[in-house]
């Protein structure tokens, strides 16, 4: 067949098109590149990290940073490097799961209310206006709190504030979209709702949603970050981040290392999400255009 | 009134869609009726606003609101569509009626290769085989005479001029065998070679297959050269309707009268100008109590401007609505070609 070979083509097409916008915006170059490098050390810990995160010490408690401790070792003597490189996995896993369940929640609710429109769509968009009116750290700390905090819990507080956002962006695709002649057409050739909605409307949406989700996973490593500073999220012996500048910040400004290092690595993973997801817009509005 | 020949294939009679506007009830289609035949290309031309589009989409059920089909009825092979489910009518659109539009650079989902969206709809009326569609897919994009069918599935829609999208477009109405093709301004938005080979490539399913097709234009020059009749619109309702030549060779209302002598011929004089209609369209929202071409017609008389004209039955297939074909208008003419015969005249 000739399929697969022309596909591949299309790929490398798509790619090389891909490199050459990263090329003129260097600034979303070095997001990407923050970004891969951070979910390879997520992925790679266990055969990176030099030491147990968890293995306690006494003997070398509060080691400054040395060749034997590159990062130094925190109040119980961990390894504090081992730990921010172990703490990448806990940052990627809050960021996705509540961006997996917040676009996926946000993107369906606008679909629907933007598709159906009527009194479906004002319900719907005043429940949403509801979230947004309050605002969303308070809210999330007041539902972390409510429950047991927890990593589990946390995740749900921050999805609970972020969804609304999704949706709003998503509903003023969808009726942008929704008198679209080729949407008009597919139900001249007999799709029912459904079929137009999910494969000819949200596929038409996916540069802003794709925008979205990667400036909202910086934005949510930030908040995950807060509420385990606040004893919110994350609990010990986890290596969170947050969680670590929390432990350290008493012993500042001696002890410097304790919050400098994942610190560094709430700032660089942030940082790498915003410009990456900057980059993508780019993408997306040249190729609308 | 009329008797259902076996050919029948759709029959739409007393059609009427409102629209809800805040400037008040718009009337875009007012008691039309018309029929379509197995096999034959019928025309519908008016000018822009008159409701010819919104016709065509009422067949297919695609009025949305404010819109909203009112009064009548379209018989498609027995079938009342107007009193269907939502659902029924779904079962019907592409697979028993297709419909090409206005605008192929927007038909098609920019997102997706022509070739999937083309699989797809095949998957959907004919067979969900994904291995069967993509054979029917490429035969139907052969014989729209697209080159390399293969190739061009991959494409996605901006990788096509408009009259390859266009022909995808009726590539998607083959492969689903529907009888009745609604094709509205379907090369409207091409440029004028391209019109050509998309109308040519029409008529020749018309004449090997078993597909019929309203044909809905503004063009005089589309409907005379590509219809088997047509029906002439004016401000949301059929003022005249027969067999093309019939019509074109001599019209009876007066409007469609005025539209041939607006068409351009090679053979003009070149001194000679064309003939514009007086006047415009009244507005749907207070369409004038009689006729509705009353006010921009020369022959207007005063009951033109009180009463709606009935339909009158000229030769075999030929209507009109129109005063001066009603029975008494004859009678009265038969009447005063009589008294000045008497008075020693002879009728000029």
């Amino acid at each position: 067949m000739v399929r697969p070979t022309s596909l591949s083509r299309r790929w490398g097409e798509r790619t090389r098109y891909a490199l050459y916008a990263v090329r003129h915006s260097p600034l979303s170059l070095i997001g990407f590149l923050i970004v891969i490098t951070l979910a390879l050390v997520a992925i790679l810990a266990p055969w990176i990290a030099p030491y147990d995160p968890y293995k306690l010490s006494i003997a070398d408690r509060l080691q400054p940073p040395s060749w034997k401790h590159l990062a130094g070792t925190d109040i119980v003597g961990r390894d504090l490097l081992s730990r921010v490189i172990y703490g990448t996995r806990i940052s990627f896993l809050v960021g996705i799961a509540v961006v997996a369940i917040s676009i996926t929640v946000g993107v369906f609710l606008a679909a629907i209310a933007g598709f159906y429109g009527g009194v479906l769509d004002m319900v719907l968009m005043r429940i949403t206006d509801g979230f947004l009116a309050i605002p969303g750290f308070a809210l999330a700390m007041v539902a972390a709190a409510v429950f047991k905090p927890s990593l589990f819990n946390m995740i749900w507080a921050i999805t609970l504030v972020s969804w609304t956002w999704n949706a709003r962006i998503v509903r003023a695709e969808v009726l942008r979209l929704r008198n679209a002649d080729f949407v008009l057409v597919q139900k001249a050739l007999g799709a029912g709702p459904m079929r137009m909605i999910f494969l000819h409307i949200i596929p038409n949406c996916m540069g802003p949603i794709l925008v979205q989700a990667s400036l909202q996973l910086g934005l949510t490593i930030l908040a995950s970050a807060g509420l385990s500073f606040l004893g919110l999220g994350v609990q010990p012996p986890l290596p969170d981040w947050g969680l670590m500048v929390a432990e350290g910040r008493t012993y500042l400004p001696g002890r410097w290392w304790l919050v400098t290092f994942p610190g560094l690595a709430i700032f660089l993973l942030v940082t790498g999400f915003l410009l990456a997801g900057d980059g993508i817009r780019d993408l997306v509005e040249r190729e609308v255009s | 009134m009329t008797v259902v020949s076996p050919d029948e294939l759709l029959n739409v009679s007393d059609l009427t869609v409102e629209f809800k506007t805040y400037r008040g009830l718009v009337t875009a289609v007012d008691g039309v009726d018309f029929d379509i035949r197995r096999r034959e290309i019928v025309g519908l031309i008016g000018e822009t606003g008159c409701g010819k589009t919104v016709t065509g989409y009422s067949l297919l059920r695609l009025i949305r609101p404010p819109g909203r089909i009112t009064r009548g009825q379209i018989v498609f092979e027995g079938r009342d569509l107007l009193a269907m489910k939502e659902r029924e009518v779904r079962a019907i659109r592409g697979r028993e009626i297709a419909m090409i539009f206005q605008r192929p650079m927007s038909s098609l989902n920019p997102v997706f290769a022509v070739g999937t969206q083309l699989v797809d709809v095949i998957r959907l009326h004919k067979t969900p085989d994904k291995r069967r569609a993509h054979e029917i897919a490429v035969r139907s994009l052969e014989e729209v005479a697209l080159p390399e069918p293969r190739s061009i599935m991959l494409k996605r829609p901006f990788a096509l001029s408009g009259g390859m999208q266009q022909r995808v477009m009726i590539a998607m109405a083959l492969a689903c065998e529907a009888s009745l093709l609604v094709a509205d301004e379907p090369t409207t938005a091409l440029d004028v070679s391209i019109q050509l080979q998309i109308l040519k490539l029409i008529r020749r399913f018309v004449e090997n297959g078993r597909m019929a097709v309203l044909l809905i234009s503004h063009d005089m020059s589309v409907i005379g050269s590509m219809c088997d009749r047509m029906n002439v619109m004016y401000a949301g309702s059929i003022v005249e309707s027969g067999p093309k030549e019939a019509i074109i060779d001599h019209p009876a209302h007066p409007y469609t009268k005025a539209l041939l002598q607006a068409v351009p011929e090679m053979s003009q004089d070149r001194a000679q100008r064309l003939r514009a209609i007086e006047g415009t369209v009244p507005s749907l929202i207070h369409l004038p109590e009689g006729c509705r071409f009353a006010p921009r017609c020369s022959w207007a008389s005063e009951k033109c401007t009180r009463t709606f004209p009935s339909r009158v039955l000229l030769e075999q297939d030929h209507y009109v609505n129109c005063h001066l074909h009603s029975k008494e208008a004859i009678a009265q003419a038969i009447g005063q070609s009589r008294e000045s015969l008497g008075a020693g005249h002879p009728p000029a």
